[in-house]
């Protein structure tokens, strides 16, 4: 099995090959804090925007519905957080 | 290349319809916001997955990409259509925005009916559809032991499949109390028969319980998990007093049924049809053709019967687009594949069998988080409904349904509050009108594009 890593909120995750970055999300246990504390996948299909995230510097980016690719950089919160 | 009918959605009806198109002679287009062909029910297994024995909805998308491929159609997958006027869609596609001036065929599926209850928003308590997909696309369950609660059939494979991957499936919950007419709707065919026995089977030996007649009131978290709080329900659905149970899980997965996915059909001039059973709207269409009235529109699946199931969707696909390919200049085959009449019969039985409840949003606490994109909760919607019973009025007021996901998740909320507020019928509350685009979309897409 493939593995690569990718970046999320600043820490590094590792993550296989055609997993979506939703189901990364989840296997790490990340939920993001702040403003949309808590959220996270809910309907799985790219419907409600639960899962949401920065991905590669695209903001509402659902996880739901991206490939994983390594070096990938995800921010989880709200977008005005990053520093 | 420029389609002449694009077909929107490459589930079992988006790909029947463009195939039957295609094999007609018609050029045609089929885009779907995911980067794979298949739709939920077909989702095909990905990496890791792949290696393990895909399942039989698997094997059958298999086939109809195939088909798909033999017929000539353009598939342009990771395409977002987030605007449809008569003759012209706006798309959205990593290759840049794009307009397709065609004839379209909507194939836009369902999304899932969740009646909002206090910790509804917790990370863990996912849809049912949600469970299905990581479980198809990558063979994982969504905790080790997972909670299945709501309405309808759907919960069935959804639990046998996570006990399937090796979860703990404490229970399944639902909420109607199963009489003759879901014995009716099981019996209505052998291989519906063969279905469900083999998830009862599943759950049997498992040693997984059915509770028929509960519903879940309450969902906290704990240090380890959730806590979800049972109650027995009446027969309308109406939470009864006294007993309750607490299951602890670390995963609830909620489903209470499909609300067929109306916004770009709205947006292309398509007239909405009420569904008693289900309490919601689809695209109304002339069965068998799919025609919706507007010109050039056609719609086929669950957009059109959210209890339509594969085998419907799939046939009612091929119908829409022999009927689209005729009247665009292509010469379909005598004979369509296909028969509808024992699936329309089936999906008949399904919305009889598990009709959506009124009573069901008495759990809706007034502080419960309704629209979720907004943070408007129960209270707020109920306040507005004594000012208003129009739901694009309480809309307004209250911020409900403007959010990301443009009320694709919290309408079915909305009106039933509403409805129930004002004490009038919940057809009578109306639905969100779409605005475009029905999809958040980037700046640089809509100033490049033509739609007003």
């Amino acid at each position: 099995m493939t593995a690569f890593m990718l970046e999320i909120d600043g820490q590094r995750v590792e993550a296989r090959a055609a997993d979506t970055v939703a189901v990364v999300l989840l296997r790490a246990g990340i939920v993001p804090s702040g403003e949309r504390s808590g959220r996270g996948l809910f309907c799985g299909m790219g419907s409600c925007y639960e899962c949401h995230a920065v991905v590669d510097g695209v903001p509402l980016t659902r996880t739901c519905m991206t490939t994983a690719r390594p070096g990938m950089r995800i921010w989880t919160r709200d977008p005005c957080e990053r520093s | 290349m420029t389609p002449a009918l694009t077909v929107i959605g490459a589930g079992p009806a988006g790909l029947a319809a463009a195939t039957a198109a295609g094999e007609a002679g018609v050029a045609t287009t089929l885009i779907d916001e995911n980067e794979y062909l298949g739709g939920q029910y077909y989702r095909q297994p990905r990496g890791a997955a792949q290696a393990g024995a895909a399942g039989r909805p698997a094997r059958a998308g298999a086939s109809a990409i195939a088909a798909l491929q033999d017929a000539g159609v353009d598939s342009m997958p990771g395409a977002t259509a987030y605007a449809a006027a008569a003759g012209r869609i706006e798309v959205d596609h990593r290759a840049g925005r794009r307009t397709l001036s065609s004839a379209v065929l909507l194939a836009c599926g369902a999304t899932e009916r969740v009646v909002p209850v206090p910790g509804w928003t917790l990370p863990g308590v996912v849809t049912g559809g949600a469970a299905q997909a990581l479980l198809k696309m990558h063979g994982e369950p969504v905790g080790q032991r997972v909670l299945v609660a709501g309405s309808g059939p759907f919960l069935l494979p959804v639990a046998a499949a996570l006990i399937g991957a090796g979860a703990k499936v404490p229970a399944v919950v639902e909420a109607q109390r199963l009489g003759r007419r879901a014995v009716a709707a099981a019996c209505s065919s052998p291989a519906v028969m063969r279905e469900a026995a083999g998830h009862l089977w599943a759950l049997t030996s498992a040693r997984s319980r059915l509770r028929t007649g509960w519903g879940v009131v309450r969902i906290d978290q704990r240090a380890r998990g959730l806590c979800v709080e049972v109650a027995r329900l009446d027969h309308t659905g109406a939470q009864l007093p006294g007993k309750t149970d607490s299951v602890d899980c670390d995963a609830l997965c909620l489903s209470d049924g499909f609300i067929p996915s109306v916004g770009l059909a709205q947006l292309a001039g398509a007239t909405l049809r009420f569904l008693p059973g289900p309490r919601t709207w689809a695209v109304g269409t002339d069965s068998p053709s799919g025609a919706t009235g507007a010109e050039r529109i056609w719609a086929a699946g669950a957009c059109v019967t959210p209890w339509s199931g594969a085998t419907l969707s799939s046939a009612s696909g091929e119908l829409a687009g022999r009927a689209a390919a005729a009247e665009l200049g292509g010469s379909p085959s005598q004979r369509s594949r296909s028969s509808i009449g024992r699936s329309q019969s089936l999906a008949r039985r399904l919305e009889r069998a598990f009709p959506a409840r009124a009573a069901w949003y008495q759990r809706t606490a007034d502080e419960v988080t309704v629209c979720r994109c907004e943070n408007v909760d129960a209270g707020t919607i109920r306040e507005a409904a004594t000012v208003s019973a129009d739901l694009n009025a309480v809309k307004r007021m209250t911020r409900a349904g403007m959010g990301l996901c443009q009320g694709r998740t919290c309408q079915a909320s909305v009106a039933e509050l509403t409805a129930g507020t004002a004490g009038v019928p919940i057809e009578s509350v109306g639905h969100f009108n779409a605005r475009s685009p029905d999809r958040p979309t980037t700046l640089a897409a809509l100033a490049g594009s033509k739609a007003g």
